[in-house]
């Protein structure tokens, strides 16, 4: 199942990065900053391409089997960007697309087996972005999925997880208790390379909806923002 | 790489709220023409509301593109260029176009364009009627209103341009006023049918030493004054208490018109420019089209209006002006950018 060839591509903060997987070879690249995620896209994935394959970068495009995407919750022009994207290359190329909600690679990422977390985001309009994941041995369970609240409704949430991945606003919140405030790690974001290691978890016909049937985990709808 | 195929270019529109693909030959003949219009999404607000906008791109891009080639009866393999608009429009719904077509083109290894909206548009006229160049170019939309002289295809160069509102948006207004549906532009016109023109004298822009131009706020504000009985102090009545509705709306697209007709032709003149060419949802309006028509005619110059489908946003236009780029040899790389601007 690990074998076939994988790109990933994580835009949903502004340090976005690309992963690929080209048999036993991997590697991944950060993108240069937030606002130039739509210049720096695909130049990055061209040089990734260019790095792994033995083959011509056209070459190795074609054999890409599955592509992975981050779809948020984050900044909402950073995750169209990268599905955008992803979908264009999907539907250029006949691979299939793969969503991986960001909060479950961060968490994947950072936890080890047996450890719980809350990975909390300022959503910006007084809402955090929260869920809460156990990475297992065999993957991570899902204990609550992404949402989108007040920081009031956070502090019971945050309270019982293990661990806090979050950033420096969430560590600064009133609305927790100072212990919770003190354990929130900062730092870590959501990578390409945890996005690409949760798509080959997820069981093939996952990918097999349409390329456009892709929505980024926006949490919220219009009125609400 | 076979002529049949290098004569064929994708275009992808994406930059406000109409998600639109087309395939066209050689810059002229049209083979398809996607539009996949938002109105229904945005209508409740009254206007354009970008976040909505971006996330009905999204959702619409494929399934358009593949329309687009599916109506063309080709398939991307005999696509030779992809042509995207870059710029101006709102920065969240041009980037899914952008990236769309970059991925498309890095994937399938075709040349890729970026096109200005508005140069395409001046462009999308001359598709149907070939013109001599130079000529003048009157765009105006909901969120434009501006003459170019044009050189050749996309050759533009900024004459004038609306000192406040765009000429359609001041339709959308006034028809929020009425109590009209959104988009503002068919609405009023077709209420305006039944009313007369003449009825109300609302202002007209005037031209300040001599140079002509554009305004539309004064007028949308005379309207407004109109409706509150000249009172600038008493509340605006509601839609339903309003008695001649269908005399003010003739009345305000005839003022909107004449500022459009006069001030264009006044360019021409001064710019000693025979042929003018109009684009832009406006470009649309039957009055507008008639009196740009008749006002030409009588000084010896041709007006030159797109088929309605073709004022309106699409993507034949940026697939047209595309092909021009292209042959040109004007090649965008995979870091081409949007621009709000």
């Amino acid at each position: 199942m690990n074998s076939g060839s994988v790109l990933a591509i994580e835009t949903s903060t502004r340090t976005g990065s690309v992963a690929a997987r080209f048999g036993a070879r991997r590697g991944v690249q950060q993108l240069e900053g937030e606002r130039a995620h739509a210049i720096d896209l695909l130049p990055r994935i061209e040089a990734l391409l260019a790095e792994l394959a033995s083959d011509a970068c056209a070459a190795a495009l074609d054999s890409i089997e599955r592509i992975a995407v981050g779809i948020g919750p984050g900044s909402f022009t950073g995750v169209r960007i990268g599905i955008a994207t992803a979908q264009g290359l999907a539907r250029a190329t006949g691979a299939a697309l793969v969503g991986v909600p960001s909060f479950a690679a961060l968490a994947f990422r950072e936890l080890a087996v047996g450890e719980d977390a809350a990975t909390v985001f300022d959503a910006r309009a007084q809402r955090f972005y929260f869920a809460h994941y156990r990475r297992t041995r065999v993957g991570l369970e899902t204990l609550a999925a992404p949402i989108a609240i007040r920081a009031a409704d956070l502090a019971t949430r945050v309270h019982a997880a293990t661990r806090i991945l979050g950033d420096a606003r969430v560590a600064t919140l009133k609305e927790l208790d100072a212990a919770d405030r003190e354990r929130v790690e900062t730092g870590a974001i959501p990578r390409a390379d945890a996005v690409l290691d949760l798509a080959d978890l997820l069981p093939r016909d996952a990918s097999a909806a349409r390329t456009h049937a892709l929505e980024p985990m926006y949490l919220r709808a219009f009125g609400e923002l | 790489m076979t002529s049949a195929r290098s004569e064929l270019v994708l275009g992808i529109e994406s930059s406000c709220d109409d998600t639109a693909a087309a395939v066209v030959r050689t810059g002229r003949e049209i083979l398809s023409s996607v539009v996949d219009s938002q109105i229904a999404e945005h209508a409740p607000f009254g206007g354009v509301v970008p976040e909505i906008a971006g996330r009905s791109h999204l959702r619409a891009i494929i399934p358009t593109v593949d329309r687009a080639l599916d109506d063309a009866g080709v398939s991307l393999d005999d696509i030779g260029a992809i042509a995207v608009t870059e710029r101006p429009g709102l920065i969240g719904s041009l980037l899914v176009g952008l990236c769309v077509a970059k991925s498309l083109s890095f994937a399938r290894k075709l040349p890729l364009v970026g096109v200005h909206h508005i140069e395409a548009h001046a462009y999308a006229a001359t598709m149907e009627h070939p013109v001599d160049y130079p000529t003048l170019a009157l765009v105006v939309s909901g969120g434009h209103t501006a003459l170019y002289r044009m050189d050749g295809p996309g050759e533009l160069t900024k004459k004038a341009q609306t000192l406040d509102d765009a000429a359609g948006e001041a339709f959308d207004k006034v028809a929020v006023m009425l109590g009209l549906s959104y988009p503002g532009g068919p609405s009023v016109s077709r209420l305006a049918l039944e009313g007369d023109g003449t009825a109300i004298r609302f202002p007209r822009y005037r031209a300040k030493d001599g140079k002509p131009g554009f305004s539309f706020s004064g007028l949308k504000t005379a309207v407004l004054y109109h409706l509150r009985g000249q009172d600038a102090l008493r509340p605006t009545p509601p839609p339903e208490e309003i008695e001649n509705k269908a005399d003010v709306a003739a009345s305000f697209q005839e003022a909107a018109v004449d500022t459009l007709v006069t001030q264009t032709l006044a360019m021409a003149e001064q710019e000693g420019l025979g042929t003018v060419v109009v684009s832009g949802g406006v470009a649309c309006n039957a009055r507008l089209r008639e009196r740009m028509t008749a006002a030409a005619d009588e000084r010896g110059m041709r007006a030159v209006f797109p088929s309605p489908a073709y004022c309106t946003d699409n993507a034949a236009m940026i697939a047209g002006l595309g092909w021009h780029r292209w042959q040109s040899g004007q090649l965008a790389g995979l870091d081409l950018d949007a621009s709000a601007r």
